[in-house]
């Protein structure tokens, strides 16, 4: 299921955001992730990934720095700032009291706000 | 797979100039060509196959970042690719799941610009200020430049057949021009320099002076001219018709020229009045004649002739022709009532009681009687004129400024051009950069209308009454302030330029005001004298039988002068200086002097330093000077 452009720019922050809770990750594996733990909903390519990336280390929520990976190939990790998981507090509360809201009308099923 | 948005860039051969091109300063100065910025580099260390490598190679190159972001960006999308590959995908699945390379390339430009450091967005955010603050006036150049080039006055108002419309409903038995214009043409072009009768009719010139011999001989000479005069003064209209075909050849003869009327292109104030001028030299002849008539006691001559010096003033106020018509039909009543007061000073008996008595009538009746002011009607309409040759005409009153207008504005000014019918060249600069310009700094046609009508509007109240109950003209000033700064004078050039100077020729009139009732006392001073055989107490004496009231003097408010000097009656004004000094005239004859005020455009009481001690002797006229030079 292919998700609106809108929709897509306030879910796709919180989503790398909440990804990037777990331990710091590199591009190809977000991608990934994102793919498999949504089901494809919130499935991004390159072109999209990357620039949401440099945004988010612009405003000071991820960090970023290159590592040896175990294949030898360097690789850049992104992970959450301090100031990044305040946003993710934010943004995971915000999301529940929106669910709640779309549950109470009916357009999710009741708990999902949970 | 399917084809990328836009066409991937070729990857670079490897050449030393390339290699140059993507070595940082820092290791060209060390002498080292690392190429360290290459952007290939990445994607070779992934070990991308060519379709891969060359989208990641397109896409940073195209972000046109700094060569050191480009590397970074590179490299991680090679990263990427290399990932997917590792992980069984084909290259052709990556570079199709990458999504959209333009959209991509912006996005990743603006989201790595994001982050780079505070000083660059200092330096790039003042830079783009000062480029738009840079392209703001361009762009209003621009915009003016469109409305300029694309409007076109729209000529409603045609003012000469307004002019004429009057004129045209006189018969041709009333219409006093025609005998004018015979008479005219039949004196010499230059009545004054040819005949060197200026000189005689400024000195006391007597019977039996050279020049005396001289003015009898010019009037023997156009006696047919003076005939013309008095038959045409005879008639009740000037009924003088702009662009009437009978007078072309009077035209040809004066201003080399088939017509009078302005050109398709040219405005109002650019009609000319060289009729008003050739009637001059028949004032002037006529004037003659009344000396000659007042020194050799011919009775029917004079009043023959002052019947025709007034008729020829009102039938040129009746003409109406802007603002310096009037001031020439002002110049003929002064010399009519002046060579009035001659006749009465040095003839006393030579006109009958009823002879005083109807000049008397003709004098007050003058320009309707009452105060005498040059009227603003044509000064409005040639304003309007030229407002509508210069702006388009929204049908609401309203308009902007043409390049005609501008045109018109630059070519026709200064003023002297405009009025010796010359067309000044307007350099392409001026035309072409400052007409634009001048669109968005130039008051629209409304405004510009309501500004003029404005200052005609305070000027008629501000000259009602007498001299001195005058204020220094706030209209005068107005314009001496809009004048003096730069923006505002740009706003309102065209009134800045066109508004007449007003309150010198309202300070005429209020002269010849000074002079009507100055003779018309002395009518009634010598009626007086007839009847009672002495010369009254005071001017109240006169009051009602022979003046409805006693004079009064306009630069004063008080009683008109009056004393009996050597058993004759004095009369005069205090003059400019505001003083009694008992009639004393300035030395060596300039009457004028004493009523001279200094910078009428200022304060219009205000006395010029030699006006100062004298009074204005209104009559009996002030003997004239000796002439210095006699041949």
């Amino acid at each position: 299921m292919r998700i609106e452009r809108e929709l897509m720019r306030g879910a796709g922050p919180a989503a790398v955001l909440k990804l990037l809770e777990s331990g710091a990750r590199y591009g190809y594996e977000l991608v990934e992730a994102l793919e498999q733990r949504s089901s494809g909903v919130l499935a991004m390519g390159q072109s999209t990934l990357y620039p949401l990336l440099y945004n988010l280390e612009s405003q000071g929520l991820v960090r970023s720095d290159w590592r040896d990976a175990a294949n030898g190939r360097q690789r850049r990790y992104y992970s959450l700032t301090a100031k990044g998981k305040k946003r993710l507090a934010s943004d995971t509360e915000q999301w529940r009291a929106l669910a709640g809201a779309m549950a109470a009308l009916g357009i999710l099923p009741q708990g999902a706000a949970s | 797979m399917s084809t990328p948005d836009f066409a991937l860039l070729k990857l670079p051969s490897d050449s030393v100039w390339r290699r140059l091109n993507q070595t940082p300063w820092r290791d060209l100065l060390r002498g080292r060509i690392t190429a360290r910025w290459e952007i290939t580099r990445a994607t070779t260390a992934a070990n991308l196959p060519p379709l891969a490598a060359q989208l990641v190679y397109t896409v940073a190159r195209r972000t046109k970042l700094w060569p050191s972001e480009k590397l970074d960006v590179a490299r991680e999308l090679s990263g990427h690719f290399r990932d997917g590959l590792d992980a069984g995908k084909t290259a052709e699945q990556l570079v199709e799941d990458f999504g959209d390379v333009r959209q991509s390339v912006k996005l990743i430009r603006r989201a790595r610009r994001r982050c780079r450091p505070l000083w660059w967005h200092i330096v790039h955010g003042a830079t783009m200020a000062m480029l738009l603050l840079a392209l703001v006036p361009v762009v209003w150049f621009f915009w003016n430049a469109i409305w300029f080039w694309t409007g076109r006055p729209k000529i409603i108002r045609d003012f000469i057949a307004e002019i004429n419309a009057s004129a045209q409903t006189v018969t041709p038995n009333d219409r006093a021009w025609p005998l004018y214009r015979e008479a005219a043409l039949a004196l010499p072009g230059d009545t004054k320099t040819e005949m060197g009768l200026d000189q005689a009719l400024k000195y006391r010139c007597q019977p039996g002076d050279p020049d005396w011999q001289r003015m009898l001989d010019y009037l023997r000479d156009h006696q047919e001219s003076l005939r013309l005069a008095r038959e045409g003064a005879r008639r009740p209209r000037f009924g003088f018709v702009f662009g009437d075909p009978d007078d072309t050849e009077f035209m040809r003869k004066v201003v080399q020229r088939d017509s009078i009327l302005p050109k398709t292109d040219e405005c109002l104030i650019q009609t000319l009045l060289p009729h008003l001028q050739q009637l001059r030299g028949l004032a002037m002849l006529l004037d003659c004649d009344a000396r000659r008539a007042t020194a050799e006691n011919d009775a029917t001559s004079l009043r023959q002739d002052l019947h025709a010096m007034f008729s020829l003033a009102n039938h040129v106020w009746d003409a109406n022709s802007f603002l310096v018509g009037d001031l020439i039909s002002l110049a003929f009543y002064s010399l009519a009532l002046e060579r009035m007061g001659q006749a009465l000073a040095e003839q006393p008996a030579l006109l009958s009681d009823t002879d005083l008595r109807d000049f008397s009538h003709i004098i007050a009746s003058f320009a309707g009687g009452g105060d005498i002011r040059p009227r603003l009607g044509r000064e409005r309409n040639t304003m309007l004129d030229v407002i509508q040759r210069m702006y388009t005409d929204d049908e609401q009153g309203d308009g902007h400024l043409t390049a005609e207008g501008h045109r018109l504005l630059l070519g026709y000014m200064p003023l002297q051009l405009l009025l010796e019918n010359k067309v000044q060249h307007v350099p392409w600069f001026e035309q072409h950069l400052v007409g634009p310009a001048a669109y968005g700094l130039i008051a629209g046609r409304a405004e510009m209308t309501s500004f003029a009508m404005r200052l005609f509007d305070r000027t008629e109240v501000e000259q009602r009454g007498l001299l001195y109950q005058w204020k220094p003209s706030s209209v005068d000033q107005e314009i001496k302030q809009v004048a003096g700064s730069g923006l505002q004078r740009i706003r309102y050039l065209p009134v800045m330029l066109l508004f007449p100077s007003v309150q010198p020729a309202a300070v005429a009139g209020e002269r010849s005001c000074q002079m009507r009732d100055a003779i018309l006392t002395a009518l009634a001073l010598e009626l007086y004298h007839r009847r009672t055989g002495a010369w009254p107490n005071v001017l109240t004496d006169l009051t009602p039988g022979l003046l409805p009231t006693a004079p009064l003097d306009r630069y004063t408010g008080q009683p008109l002068g009056y004393s009996l000097v050597a058993g004759r009656p004095l009369l005069y004004s205090r003059g400019a200086d505001g003083q009694d000094n008992g009639g004393t005239p300035p030395p060596g004859g300039d009457r004028q002097q004493a009523n001279l005020s200094a910078g009428v455009m200022g304060d219009p009481r205000s006395p010029i330093p030699a006006a100062h001690g004298f009074d204005w002797v209104l009559w009996p006229p002030a003997p004239l000077p000796i002439r210095d030079d006699p041949e």
